[in-house]
């Protein structure tokens, strides 16, 4: 027997409903030049998932993992970027049998022996992407066991049905429909804790919380981590529900009053019924997910709907968007029975495209703007390896950088010819006391444009992100808006005015002034100040009003952390 | 284990049962009872009689749609020719009702394992055709695993008996039969 067992590859059941017009709409829509119309730019994406994410049931998909190219999250890639997406880097780590538990767990199947997450690392992914596709949740509630024990669990002779209890169909299959729902309903409500287990080897309940980064909890939770830990920070998690398999019953025709691909009408009405449950509990938990994170980060794609309205699922009125029984993997003659009852080409094809329509409405337009704070830059947290830093910038701006300085070994304190004004502990550009000067013997300057990095520490390979500095820097004069870099929750950017300034962060105020600029003080965050101060505006300063600062200055320096400083003015 | 043994105290109950159908259904005499129409041999059981039984409609009544072109006819005359032949190798439960399961279960095995008559009916070219190959699969399944309980059997084998029918009567319309 080869296939009801399981030990096969998992399988996923479906579920879902909706929109034949937006489909057809979005299938046309015209190619445009890369960024065009204030399309995003530098994005990165990531396609995950189980089968019926992998492309499991489009012919010719290939691997352990069952993957296609026409599979809904590569094939939306690719429409988005013919409407002007410039999507810079991509990964596909969708694969067939896996669980939410496999994301950040090693799963066998994996062709890397590692993580999903790992997986699309390994492939060039971002450590934080701005577009995360999946569908998990079906193998997670044991559809997949389902279908495979109970649909197409078939003997090894004709001779085995008379023994009896063998079920070739649902009906006859030791799970009730209750227990289906109430697993559905346990992803986002897990009633035990402290299981130690895994889906994958049986070795948790089906009621168990599921093991997630460095955590267990529930869908919900999941749904959080991913966007909370792994997406930048205008990024979007699209979660892509599950179709229905089966029509329903009025929809069959007259040839199938008995039963449809071999399933019976109870059967399908009750696969059915435990299928729109599950996309129900998806969608709640994504609702759920964006209250918890005060904000619509995560986004349901209804692809239950598009199948429903359209009469797409077996036996329905519309073309069959799934593939009933069936064994032909990609026309070799190789036998593969997964492939039966998942999505078909035309259904990852639908599918890709109402994706399409979700992305264009809710992913910020425009150009990736880079954010920094107090304590990061691109979300690449002070502290981090040089080299990592270096290379997570370099991919949120989107180029490779203008300058670098390389690594430069500073003069200790003591080591200066002339000591009487030196700070203890301090590491000089140069035999001047009055020249730059930081904590630490190494120092490297990158910069993109206006925005330059600072790394450093007792040697370069210890040398890590220390701080950031955006605008007039060392004589530089470069592009204000390039690259399109803001303080985070703020949006405060070069240009900015003092107006928008003090209103973003009240307790600020203008302090004094050198030639042409503006000192702010009272910042929210330490900076890095470069003889005149860590920020700065574009202004005249009123020695009679030393506070004082025109509505209109515009910002011109920003910065935080730790950078080379002059000793003096 | 031997299959026969385990069905035998079924056959003459499960027998008795289709007979008792079908003469419920055409009337109490002899010449009412449902006969073969069919040049597919002499049958005790009219399988459409049984399946109007189930209430599932008169399979006649039922128009299937006919493939555009011949694929389909060589595909189940050729490599998946195992499919169609589910047809023939089920028809001896007309004539024999449960008693016949052995045999049938045997006739079905010489022509390949479950898995390989479903991939040969998966593979059915045309859609309808196909669906309709696939659930006579599964209703053989189901058939053949009641053979042991009468009253199981009287249901699955009228139901069976109208998936039959219908496919029967569409195999011949497309010359595969």
């Amino acid at each position: 027997m080869t296939l009801s067992r399981r030990t096969r590859a998992r399988w996923l059941l479906p579920i879902a409903s909706v929109l034949v017009s937006v489909v057809a709409t979005t299938a046309v829509t015209p190619a445009r030049a890369s960024g065009a119309d204030g399309a995003p730019t530098r994005v990165t994406w990531q396609s995950t998932g189980d089968s019926f994410a992998s492309g499991e049931g489009v012919l010719g998909n290939t691997g352990a993992c069952a993957q296609s190219p026409s599979a809904y999250g590569p094939r939306g890639a690719r429409l988005l970027r013919d409407a002007g997406w410039e999507i810079a880097i991509e990964t596909f780590t969708a694969c067939t049998g896996h669980l939410v538990e496999d994301v950040f767990n090693r799963r066998t199947a994996t062709p890397t022996q590692g993580s999903l997450w790992e997986w699309g690392r390994e492939q060039g992914g971002a450590e934080r992407v701005d577009v995360l596709t999946i569908s998990f949740g079906g193998n997670d509630i044991g559809f997949a066991d389902v279908l495979a024990d109970c649909l197409v669990g078939l003997p090894d002779s004709w001779g085995e049905f008379l023994l009896g209890g063998i079920a070739s169909s649902f009906t006859g299959c030791d799970i009730s429909e209750q227990e289906l729902i109430t697993r559905a309903a346990a992803l986002a409500d897990p009633t035990r804790q402290g299981c130690t287990g895994r889906r994958a080897d049986g070795t948790d309940g089906f009621d168990c919380q599921l093991v997630l980064e460095d955590r267990r909890g529930s869908i919900v939770d999941f749904y959080y981590d991913l966007v909370a830990r792994h997406l930048t920070r205008r990024g979007r998690l699209y979660v892509v529900g599950y179709p229905r398999v089966f029509a329903d019953t009025d929809q069959w025709p007259a040839w199938a009053a008995v039963a449809c691909q071999g399933v019976k009408r109870g059967d399908a009405e009750k696969l059915g019924r435990v299928a729109e449950r599950l996309n129900n509990v998806l969608q709640d938990a994504v609702s759920r997910a964006n209250q918890a994170l005060g904000s619509e980060r995560v986004v349901f794609v209804d692809r239950f709907a598009i199948y429903r309205d359209g009469q797409h699922e077996l036996c329905g009125r519309g073309e069959d968007w799934l593939n009933g029984i069936a064994y032909d993997r990609d026309g070799s003659g190789e036998r593969r029975l997964e492939t039966s009852f998942h999505p078909n080409a035309a259904g990852h094809e639908a599918t890709a495209h109402l994706l399409v329509e979700r992305a264009e409405a809710t992913f910020p337009r425009g150009p990736a703007i880079i954010e920094v704070d107090g304590d990061s830059v691109a979300g690449v947290a002070f502290g981090t390896p040089a080299e990592q830093a270096i290379a997570a910038v370099t991919t949120a701006v989107g180029t490779g950088a203008a300058s670098d300085s390389g690594w430069k070994q500073f003069i200790a304190a003591e080591d200066l010819s002339e000591d009487e004004f030196v700070d203890p502990g301090e590491f000089y550009a140069s035999d001047d006391y009055l020249g730059e000067s930081w904590a630490h013997r190494y120092h490297r300057v990158v910069c993109w444009g206006a925005l330059c990095i600072h790394v450093g520490g007792d040697s370069p390979a210890g040398g890590v992100l220390r701080g950031w500095e955006l605008g007039i820097s060392g004589g530089r004069t470069p592009d204000p808006g390039f690259p399109p870099v803001a303080l985070t929750g703020t949006g405060i950017r070069l240009g900015s005015s003092w107006a928008q300034v003090r209103s973003s962060y009240p307790g600020v105020v203008a302090g004094g002034g050198e030639g042409g600029s503006l000192v702010i003080n009272n910042l929210p965050w330490e900076g890095i100040f470069d003889g005149a101060g860590s920020w700065r505006l574009a202004g005249r300063w009123d020695f009679d009003r030393p506070t004082f600062a025109p509505d209109d200055a515009a910002i011109i320096r920003l910065s935080a952390g730790e950078g080379p400083e002059p000793n003096c003015c | 284990m031997d299959r026969r043994a385990v069905v035998a105290g079924a056959i003459v109950a499960a027998a008795v049962v289709v007979v008792t159908v079908a003469v419920t259904l055409r009337g109490d005499s002899a010449e009412d009872t449902p006969a073969s129409t069919t040049s597919a041999g002499a049958r005790s059981v009219d399988p459409a009689v049984l399946a109007v039984a189930a209430g599932l409609g008169d399979p006649g009544d039922v128009d299937v749609p006919v493939p555009a072109d011949d694929r389909t006819r060589v595909w189940l005359t050729g490599e998946g020719d195992a499919a169609a032949q589910m047809i023939p190798n089920t028809e001896l439960l007309w004539a024999q009702g449960a008693g016949a399961c052995a045999a049938v279960a045997d006739a079905l095995d010489e022509a390949g394992s479950p898995e390989d008559i479903l991939a040969a009916a998966g593979g059915t070219p045309h859609e309808p055709t196909r669906e309709l190959l696939v659930s006579l699969h599964t209703l053989i399944g189901s058939t053949l695993g009641s053979c042991a309980d009468a009253g199981a059997f009287e249901e699955e084998v009228a139901v069976f008996a109208w998936q039959w029918a219908v496919t029967e009567r569409h195999l011949r319309e497309i010359g595969v039969l």
